[in-house]
Formats: structure tokens, C-alpha cells, sequence
């Protein structure tokens, strides 16, 4: 009697364990579901044309592929979309040797609590706390002919950029230094964070062994951050497929000749404009380049996770 | 007692001056440009025009911080904008503590059937980019007619899985079972034992989560442009201020009254939680 009441209550314990799992999962995986619904609608809405039927469209077989394609032509296109795959590699460039060591050796100094560090933080973290809009208003108007930096420019008599720093010869190179501008701030605070997971026996030890300060930072501190490293230069470039605000902000509207195009920007352009079509076809094509890069990345992340563990 | 510096070790130091004084240059640059933007928000048009650089010539005009408010775009004035970026924050709060913690909690502390292979499976569905999304977000919302609303980006912002819910799934796992074990004998429900004891103790990592979702939320411009075209956010406003400013060529002034009166509630709001945020070493777990 006493067992078959057991089994009961520990029926009962079981049941009421399901129902909690699948009420705290039911919205979480039916919003994955519909993510995946729509991630695979593209690949639907890549052969097909929304400019009449908006919701269903119309079957055009391969012609939004062949439209993406032409678009790196030369003999079509004065400004050919071949210069924002250019445009792209050179940011992912920028994230992997110039944003993420920088961002590192800054939290490197931050977690050795340098001088002033507290002020500094704050400082650097104004980016991230701060809309692209913003920024980007900001850093414009500073490199104005009215602005400070041509004030720096006659003092120091260097010759002012025909056309200022964001004609259409000069924008992207303008873009490329707000990039790193405004490019670093995020990746400090994970840094620092995953520097500040060290445990100090580590350091004491090493530290007590005789170990110099860099022999700790590239023996200690560096393996036990490279997870997170890794999971950050993996996040930047899966951010250049999708970039595309700088751009849009940087470029005065309705403006032709300018040669700031990014893969991310003409999907947005082809999405705003509703040549849904046309986005998706793109949007496949750039997620094949992507994914064997970010997959990549992820293993390597993983392999160094596992070597690492602490 | 001195120790004597190997040749190693002064390249280190050296090393360690120069990223000193670039870290230095930057912070100087981020206040520096914004200094420079609340000077001139306290100029005349023309003043601005004449002297861009130093203090106003004229007099300290306030008068740019009250011709904001007449600002208006797509019949939106600037309370109005406030009002859509406000409803924004607010879904977006929702979504940060509710269904990341939901899924969080379950994978970190149930034991159930095919709880690792789905973890497994979530982790290899993260890893895929897919790019060009939006379109397909607007095609689906258009044909159930939530384009424009704010029931639509409730849905798009209601994703459970990401780097947040994996931060969650390791925090809750690390955390010991003896307390949740004591309710259980006690008869708690698993709901009482989530809210009552796990949620609580996720409560510090998620303040931070809330606080960045507000300031992401408070400066996304893409968002409104692209989903909410009728109901435009603080940040899509000020963007079209700029354009205004680009077209006229004038009132950049008035644009940088914007600009400052844009930034000081995320500044606010950031510096009650900045402490937390720089000391905080559960955000370098993401992994």
C-alpha cells in the first residue's frame, strides 16, 4: 500500500516536472520554430518576385540570383558590388588585427588597474552607450571644414582633403577610422570581465615561480581569455555580413558616386525598397560565404574552450 | 630593493606606455567630441557658423532646448517619439526577463529527456548566420497584418535563445541545489522553487541585461526604420534632424540639443549600474 502511494507521488512528481518544462519552453521553442519557419521562407522568397503580389509573389525561377550577380558586373554598374565584398573583407580585417587587440591590451591595463583606470572605463565605454546616430553626428561635424580637426590641420600645416573627409573619394576611408573610433569599447567589457574570472592562485603561483608580467599574461591570462576572445572575433564578423549603419548615416540621402557599399547595406536597401526578392537571394548567397567562417570559428572556440577549462 | 629590467621587460614597459596613451588619447576624444557638441548646443545658428570652436560669442542661447520640442517628423513630435521609444523599452524589458530566464533555468537545472541534444542542436542553430532575415520578418508580418505594430516587434524580440539565455544556462548551473532541495521537502511546486529561489539569484546578472536592453533600445534606430515606419523612436527622429540639418545646412545647433538631450537619460540610467558592469565577471563567461 505504502509503495504503490510512493509510485503515485513520485508519478506525480515527474508529471508535474513535465508541465513546468513545457510551460517554460512553450513560447522560447515555438519562437525558434517560427525563426527557422522564416529562415527557410527565404530561400522560398529567393525565386520568387514581391513587386505585384507582396505577400505570395510571383515564381521567377533564378532571375533575383541572376540580378544579385549582374550587380558585380563592371560593364553594368558604375559603382559594382564588387567593392562591397572588398569593403566587407576589410572589416573583418579591422575586427580580427585592429579592433580586437586593441580592445585586449586596454582591458589588459584596466585589469591591472593602472592609473586614472576607474575614469578611463567609463570613458571608453561612452561608445557603447551611445547611439551610431549620435556618434556618427558627432564625428562628422568634427571633421567639417568648421570643426576642430581642421583647426588642428592649420595649425599644424598639413593640406586639408580635397573635398573634405567625406566626399565620395573619402567617405569610406572616414568610415573605416570611425570603425575603429567606435569599434573596440564593446569588447573591453568582456574582456576585462573574462580576465577578472582568472583565479588569483594562478597568478600568485606563477607569480611566486618568479614568472615576469608578460610571461603571466601570455601563459595565464591569454589562454584562459582566448575562449572568449575567439567568441567576440567570432560575434565582429558575423556583424560585418549585416553592416550596414555607418553607411546609411555617413552618406547624405538620395546620393549617387559614393563608394561606401557593404553587402549588409544592399540587403537593407533591397528590403526597405520591398524587393523582398532580391534581399533574400542576396541573403542566401552572403549566409554560404558565412557560414563555413563562423562555424570555423566556433570550433576553434570550442577547442579552445576544452583546453582550457577553469 | 630595485630589480633590474631585462631587455624583455623594458619592451613590455614601453609597450605598456604606448597602449597607456592611446587608451588615454581615446577616452580624451569620447569626452572631448561630446564636450564640443554641448558647447555648441548653446549657440545661434550663425554663432556656430562663424566659430565652431570656441565658447559662444554672442551669449549662452537656451533657446535651442525649447525649439527641440516643436521638432516633428511623420506627425510625431518629440514627446510623441518618446512615447513609441518608451513602449519599445518596455517590450523589450519584458522579453529580457522573462523567456531567456525561462529556457535558461530549464537547461541549466532540469534533467529531462534529450536535454543535451537540444542543447547540442540549439548551439549548432546559433552558429549559423543567416543574413537577410529582415525581409522575410516583414513579408510574415505584412501578411498578418502586424507590420507597423507594436504586437509585431513583440514577436521578433521574443526570442529565447541566444548569448543571454547561454549566460543564464551557466549562471543557474553553477548555483547549489540545497536550498531548492529543502523547498522540495517542504512541498514547493517547481514554479515556487523558480521564482521563489533561482529567479532572485539571477536577479544582479539580469539588472545589467535589463540596463544594456534599455540604452540598446533607447539609441536602435533600425529597428523603427525598418518595422515601425508610423511610430518613430527618439533615435530614428534624430537621424532625421540630421538630415534636416544636411539639407538646410544651418540648424546644427539645434541638432546637437538634440544630440544632448538624447544622451543624458542613457547616461543616467548607465551610471546606476556602470559599477556592476565593469566588476562583473559572469558577462566574460560567454564562451
Amino acid at each position: 500500500m505504502l509503495e504503490k502511494k510512493k509510485s503515485k507521488g513520485i508519478k506525480g512528481v515527474i508529471r508535474r516536472r513535465r508541465i513546468f518544462i513545457f510551460v517554460m519552453l512553450a513560447w522560447p521553442v515555438l519562437r525558434l520554430l517560427l525563426e527557422w519557419y522564416l529562415n527557410f521562407d527565404i530561400i522560398w522568397m529567393a525565386f520568387r518576385d514581391y513587386t505585384i503580389d507582396i505577400i505570395n509573389g510571383d515564381f521567377v525561377g533564378l532571375d533575383n540570383f541572376k540580378g544579385i550577380f549582374n550587380l558585380f558586373d563592371p560593364s553594368r554598374n558604375t559603382m559594382p558590388e564588387y567593392y562591397a565584398l572588398l569593403h566587407c573583407a576589410q572589416l573583418m580585417l579591422l575586427v580580427i588585427f585592429v579592433n580586437a587587440p586593441i580592445s585586449l591590451a586596454f582591458a589588459y591595463l584596466l585589469y591591472l588597474k593602472v592609473k586614472g583606470y576607474k575614469v578611463l572605463r567609463y570613458a571608453l565605454y561612452i561608445p557603447v552607450i551611445t547611439s551610431a546616430v549620435v556618434l556618427v553626428l558627432a564625428y562628422r561635424q568634427v571633421f567639417q571644414p568648421d570643426g576642430p580637426i581642421n583647426y588642428l590641420y592649420n595649425m599644424l600645416g598639413w593640406e586639408w582633403p580635397s573635398g573634405g573627409f567625406f566626399s565620395a573619394e573619402n567617405a569610406w576611408g572616414s568610415i573605416i577610422v570611425f570603425s575603429i573610433w567606435t569599434g573596440f569599447s564593446t569588447n573591453i567589457i568582456y574582456f576585462l570581465s573574462c580576465m577578472r574570472r582568472v583565479p588569483d592562485s594562478y597568478v600568485e603561483a606563477a607569480k611566486i615561480d618568479g614568472a615576469s608580467e608578460p610571461k603571466i599574461f601570455f601563459s595565464i591570462i591569454l589562454p584562459l581569455a582566448s575562449p572568449t576572445i575567439c567568441t567576440m572575433i567570432s560575434l565582429g564578423i558575423a556583424g560585418v555580413f549585416s553592416w550596414a549603419l555607418p553607411s546609411l548615416l555617413f552618406v547624405p540621402q538620395n546620393s549617387g558616386g559614393y563608394n561606401v557599399g557593404t553587402m549588409g547595406l544592399s540587403i537593407l536597401n533591397f528590403t526597405t525598397g520591398r524587393h523582398y526578392g532580391l534581399a533574400a537571394a542576396y541573403g542566401i548567397l552572403v549566409t554560404l560565404v558565412a557560414c563555413p567562417i563562423m562555424i570555423g570559428i566556433r570550433k576553434l572556440s570550442h577547442k579552445l574552450e576544452e583546453a582550457v577549462e577553469y | 630593493m630595485e630589480t633590474k629590467l631585462t631587455p624583455g621587460g623594458i619592451v613590455w614597459k614601453i609597450f605598456k606606455i604606448i597602449i597607456y596613451s592611446l587608451m588615454v588619447f581615446f577616452s580624451i576624444t569620447f569626452v572631448g567630441i561630446f564636450v564640443w557638441v554641448l558647447i555648441n548646443s548653446f549657440k545661434t545658428a550663425p554663432d556656430f557658423m562663424q566659430n565652431a570652436l570656441g565658447l559662444p560669442e554672442i551669449k549662452w542661447d537656451y533657446q535651442n532646448y525649447f525649439d527641440i520640442f516643436k521638432f516633428e517628423y511623420k506627425n510625431n513630435n518629440l514627446f510623441q517619439m518618446l512615447g513609441n521609444t518608451l513602449i519599445m523599452i518596455a517590450i523589450n524589458v519584458i522579453c529580457t526577463i522573462s523567456f531567456p530566464v525561462m529556457a535558461g533555468y530549464v537547461f541549466g537545472r532540469m534533467e529531462f529527456k534529450g536535454r543535451a541534444k537540444f542543447e547540442a542542436f540549439l548551439y549548432v542553430l546559433m552558429t549559423i548566420p543567416v543574413i537577410g532575415g529582415a525581409s522575410a520578418q516583414l513579408k510574415f508580418l505584412s501578411a498578418l497584418h502586424l507590420y507597423d505594430s507594436y504586437l509585431g516587434i513583440f514577436i521578433l524580440s521574443s526570442g529565447a535563445f541566444g548569448s543571454g539565455m547561454l549566460i543564464l544556462t551557466s549562471l543557474f548551473r553553477g548555483l547549489p541545489s540545497a536550498y531548492a532541495e529543502a523547498a522540495y521537502m517542504d512541498g514547493a511546486g517547481e514554479f515556487t522553487v523558480f521564482f521563489k529561489i533561482y529567479y532572485p539569484q539571477a536577479i544582479p546578472l539580469l539588472s545589467i541585461n535589463v540596463i544594456t536592453s534599455i540604452i540598446a533600445v533607447w539609441n536602435d534606430y533600425m529597428t523603427a526604420y525598418i518595422f515601425l515606419p508610423t511610430h518613430p523612436t527618439i533615435a530614428l527622429g534624430l537621424q532625421q534632424l540630421q538630415r534636416t540639418a544636411d539639407v538646410h545646412g544651418s540648424d546644427y545647433p539645434l541638432m546637437f540639443a538634440g544630440i544632448i538631450l538624447t544622451m543624458l537619460p542613457v547616461f543616467i540610467v548607465f551610471s546606476f549600474i556602470a559599477k556592476n558592469i565593469f566588476n562583473s565577471k559572469d558577462i566574460g563567461a560567454l564562451k
